[in-house]
């Protein structure tokens, strides 16, 4: 998607945080945040030109995108360049490199692994993925397993947000700025 | 997990979805899915298809020979759950229009899924004497 429809649900979901009790209903206020966060950082790799900004959008397989024809009738599917990533199939725990490395298997093969992004990230990305990973390891264990999800966690999660969040809106204001 | 975690689980995140407004239709699918889920793993730990260690994270992927099985089990829960994965990309991930129509029928198929998931008996596999 465009940096602004990323942003346009980002805005949303931002807000709709605050509809769930973070102790009540910790699923899905941690559902809505690793949600908000994942159009945030889809729309700051955008914007420093990690990624296509492409009016498509990334399916459960990694590297395989949805589009609509262009009769708008029905849905493609192509195997494209790295476009919105849907993080919670990326590997992340392998620290902020994760994105860098290159596919498992030369390019030919059916398999198209990890995906290779236009440019390194920047540093600032790099700390918005270091805030990513720590709102992603919560999701597995404790939202689709038994953990809990004590005070601790989601305070953590919530600082990482704030992190995520700022870190963004700066390269996202700065790349307006530059196009004025 | 235990196909009761899995239920206080899919129970827990449908009542908390009560709370959200549908114009933010991305939550009301994800909250459907996510449930819709833990119905699943629920179903496929009853009838004894997979150990309570081994849940499914995401049906579409599947092995094809697990995807074969399952769609003879339970047709009505794998369905709604592959319906939805499709929401999933063109209206939570995506922006195409009709979000909310997409979150109502979300809402259906959770019902669905729900439903079967609470009538299905433990599957045997002994050949019949």
């Amino acid at each position: 998607m465009k940096i602004a429809d990323h942003f346009e649900k980002f805005e949303r979901l931002d807000a709709a945080r605050a509809t769930f009790d973070q102790t009540e209903d910790a699923e899905l206020w941690f559902w809505t945040t690793v949600t908000a966060a994942m159009q945030a950082m889809n729309a700051g790799l955008h914007a420093v030109g990690c990624t296509e900004e492409r009016n498509d959008f990334p399916s459960q397989v990694p590297g395989v995108y949805e589009r609509l024809s262009e009769d708008e009738k029905s849905f493609e599917r192509y195997a494209l360049p790295p476009g919105d990533l849907h993080l919670g199939l990326t590997p992340l725990f392998d620290g902020p490199e994760f994105i860098q490395k290159p596919p498992l298997n030369p390019p030919g093969n059916v398999s198209l692994g990890i995906p290779q992004l236009q440019r390194v990230l920047p540093e600032e990305l790099q700390r918005a993925c270091r805030a990513v990973e720590v709102i992603e390891q919560v999701r597995d264990p404790s939202i689709r397993g038994m953990e809990s999800i004590t005070p601790a966690l989601v305070q953590s999660c919530d600082r990482a947000y704030a992190e995520l969040v700022e870190i963004v809106r700066g390269l996202v204001d700065g790349t307006e700025g530059d196009a004025s | 997990m235990t196909p009761d975690q899995h239920r206080e689980k899919a129970e827990r995140i449908r009542s908390s979805a009560e709370k959200i407004d549908h114009s933010v239709f991305e939550i009301v699918i994800e909250g459907a899915y996510l449930s819709s889920m833990h119905w699943l793993n629920y179903a496929l730990h009853k009838m004894e298809v997979t150990a309570e260690e081994h849940d499914v994270v995401h049906a579409e992927h599947l092995s094809g020979m697990d995807r074969a099985k399952i769609t003879a089990l339970m047709p009505e829960i794998l369905a709604a759950v592959d319906e939805m994965e499709v929401f999933r990309t063109r209206y939570v991930r995506g922006n195409v229009a009709g979000g909310l129509a997409a979150a109502r029928r979300s809402l259906e198929l959770y019902d669905q899924a729900r439903d079967a998931a609470l009538a299905v008996q433990p599957y045997r596999q002994d050949a019949a004497e």
